[in-house]
């Protein structure tokens, strides 16, 4: 689920939809987490669908690094991508904002690191400084280890911050996140969230 | 799923979202059918998800026959009501332009046909507003709906149908279609047969989940 200080808009026929910040939203905060309403197939699963879903898949799942394709149920599934994304940590099963969003400001990813295969590639129109233009999973390690580098910085903020998403994330998963980016794993506490709901690190 | 010629827009912050088409849509075109995407979560599994999710199923959700929530995957979840909406169901897994619409308006549909579980306020400013709509709406106006979709029968074969492969069917309306598209005379479903408080249990089991129903 998309942190709910967001907004879809219909940007162009070319880009379709995109997800936007309708508040300020502080690098480290939660801007997306995987829940159970999202549904998830199996190459088998996605075999066994009409003709006419696989053009569906391909435009609104992603492949997550269990090799199956993930349906967000909400905008999550809107989510564009930058060579300059706002958020990253789709495969930590949350993402975080790595940068602070001003109100209006567009919530992206970095494809190469999520639903591109091999055969799959597409030309980037982001206009970022650092737009590469096509965008390869060749490229995938090289990113993957450049967001890491950003989220190391953004996820311990996360501990401080507001979080609306809290009551939608396994602490666990939070635990496994920052052992995976290398950060010392933050001490047994209590985090009051805005919406009186409280997360405990086991 | 949405017909591809719609698109969502923000309102405002008490309506939220609205579908609005990009294109004249001619009365008798499918405007949203149900899909394999679509969810369909039992009130226990809806009670069991935590609560932010579950505020956005009752808000977003509507509730079928057989009293289960139905969560459309694609902005199908954010067509609001009116009064003098701009379809009308058809069976259980089809909304059915019943005029010509044009380019730029609001997709809407009668809510008092998805099984309220509370009376809502209406805001459409339509000239026949009911202004509290509520599921006992079904009971006074369900026949004069009825009336209209019927009407509609003829032009559902001539208008082209996007959304025709997309249908997921139970058996009663995979034949009510069949027979449309073969321009055979077809006993039309009832809005009253959905009612969820009605529905009888076999009723729920005849639906062929994940089964596609396909034009020719």
């Amino acid at each position: 689920m998309l942190h709910p200080d967001t907004q879809l808009r219909y940007l162009n026929a070319e880009v379709g939809y995109g997800v936007f910040a309708t508040a300020a939203i502080p690098r480290g905060t939660i801007v997306w987490v995987r829940d159970c309403l999202d549904q998830e197939f199996t190459r088998e699963q996605l075999s066994q669908l009409p003709a006419v879903f696989q053009a569906l898949v391909r435009r609104y799942t992603f492949l997550t690094a269990a090799g199956t394709n993930l349906l967000c149920w909400d905008g999550g599934r809107l989510m564009n991508h930058s060579c300059q994304p706002s958020c990253a940590g789709t495969h930590l099963g949350f993402e975080v904002a790595i940068r602070d969003l001003e109100p209006g400001a567009e919530l992206t990813n970095d494809y190469a690191t999520l639903s591109l295969t091999e055969e799959e590639f597409f030309s980037c129109n982001c206009h970022s400084p650092v737009c590469r233009g096509l965008i390869t999973s060749e490229e995938a390690p090289e990113i993957a280890s450049s967001l890491a580098m950003q989220l190391r910085a953004a996820l311990p903020l996360a501990l401080t911050l507001p979080q609306p998403l809290w009551p939608l994330v396994n602490p666990a998963q939070v635990c496994q996140a920052f052992e995976r980016l290398a950060l010392p794993r933050p001490a047994r506490l209590t985090i009051q969230a805005e919406s009186c709901t409280t997360l405990v690190l086991p | 799923m949405l017909h591809p010629a719609t698109q969502l827009r923000y309102i405002n912050d008490a309506i939220g979202y609205g579908v609005f088409t990009t294109a004249f849509i001619p009365r008798g075109t499918f405007v949203w059918v149900l899909d394999a995407w679509d969810r369909i979560l039992s009130p226990p599994a809806v009670a069991a998800l935590p609560r932010l999710l579950r505020q956005q199923v009752e808000k977003y959700a509507y509730i079928n026959a057989a009293g289960d929530y139905v969560l459309c995957w694609d902005f199908g979840c954010y067509m609001n009501h009116s009064c003098e909406p701009t379809s009308l169901g058809l069976g259980e897994s089809i909304e059915v332009a019943i005029r010509d619409i044009e380019p730029g308006e609001e997709l809407t549909c009668e809510y008092a046909t998805l099984n309220l579980t509370t009376a809502f306020a209406c805001g459409c400013h339509k000239q026949t507003c009911r202004k509290l709509i509520g599921a006992a709406d079904l009971d006074r106006f369900g026949e004069q709906w009825d009336q209209t979709v019927a009407q509609l029968l003829p032009t559902i074969s001539q208008v082209e149908q996007p959304l025709a492969p997309f249908i997921k069917a139970n058996e009663r309306d995979r034949a009510v279609l069949d027979g449309i598209f073969k321009r055979a005379a077809v006993a039309l479903p009832s809005a009253r047969d959905y009612q969820a408080s009605k529905a009888a249990k076999p009723a729920r089991q005849s639906l062929t989940a994940g089964r596609l129903w396909r034009l020719d």
